[in-house]
């Protein structure tokens, strides 16, 4: 996940929300208040909800925000991550710890963690394969598990 | 496999004059991200939903700022016939999610991360049909073409 993740206040405006952005080169930012997180604003929303509408960069983030956030927490498996983003329609997942946004999680880091299973599970050499280990055999040959057909 | 598999077609776009407010609201209603601008038919620019955030709202530009002041210009492109691994690479070397598609100079389709994302999972899926087919043959035998693999 991206961590720390980028925050605006709640009073913050459109405009400095996008130079937030642009500044620290992400796609969505955090608005809290006093540390609680109260909504996630995107380059899209404010270009479909501010750019599309004429609203100018005055606008008040809390009116571009989505809310309530849908999170998940620090210490959560992966597996409800993955659960989040197959139900609802979103890219990003912030990560609470303690109720306080510690992270973002996105679409993108879990693509990167199935690929890397995917390439776990082409490695020729398996981690059960190295629990294994070479066995010596009977006739004091070393013979090394896994090496079936693919 | 080539892009003309994995691409969206007919694509929205907008004119060089078209204001940042049109753009936005065209990229709402296509539910696109980046919109190819076109002019007599060719593809002079891209502009991207995070473009009119971080090139235009960042910096105070209004939306009814012109498309052309804000877009990328002379754009990579691909064609239906590049194989997808070309616009894999293409998207990587110059970073971007989306490639307007053209024939002879004129737009017939963009495509985006997703769309390929889409289609190499189509492909990953096609695959795992053929490991349920095996599962599913009756004792698990093998077929009659050959050894089933393991």
């Amino acid at each position: 996940m991206t961590t720390p993740p980028v925050t605006v206040g709640m009073r913050a405006t459109a405009q400095e929300a996008a130079r937030r952005m642009e500044e620290q080169a992400v796609g969505c930012v955090l608005v809290t208040e006093e540390g609680t997180l109260r909504g996630i604003v995107t380059d899209r929303d404010i270009a479909v909800r501010a750019v599309a509408r004429a609203a100018g960069g005055e606008a008040p983030v809390a009116g571009l925000m989505s809310a309530p956030v849908i999170t998940v927490g620090a210490s959560d498996d992966l597996e409800r991550a993955y659960h989040l983003f197959r139900r609802h329609d979103i890219r990003r997942l912030p990560v609470l710890d303690g109720g306080r946004p510690v992270g973002i999680l996105a679409i993108d880091d879990l693509f990167c963690d199935a690929l890397q299973r995917l390439a776990d599970l082409l490695t020729p050499l398996s981690w059960s394969a190295l629990r294994e280990q070479a066995r010596p055999a009977a006739d004091g040959r070393v013979h090394r598990p896994g090496h079936g057909s693919r | 496999m080539e892009i003309k598999y994995a691409m969206s077609s007919p694509p929205a776009s907008v004119p060089p004059e078209a204001t940042l407010e049109e753009a936005a609201r065209r990229m709402a209603d296509a539910k696109a991200g980046a919109l190819p601008v076109v002019q007599d038919g060719r593809v002079i620019g891209v502009l991207t939903d995070r473009d009119l955030v971080v090139r235009a709202m960042a910096h105070g530009l209004s939306s009814r700022t012109r498309a052309e002041e804000v877009m990328s210009t002379d754009p990579v492109t691909v064609t239906a016939d590049t194989p997808v691994t070309a616009a894999l690479h293409a998207m990587r070397s110059i970073n971007v999610r989306h490639l307007p598609v053209v024939d002879d100079g004129r737009l017939v389709g963009m495509v985006s991360f997703d769309d390929l994302f889409t289609y190499l999972s189509a492909q990953l899926g096609a695959l795992a049909d053929i490991v349920h087919a095996v599962r599913r043959a009756p004792g698990g035998s093998p077929r009659p073409h050959g050894d089933a693999p393991r």
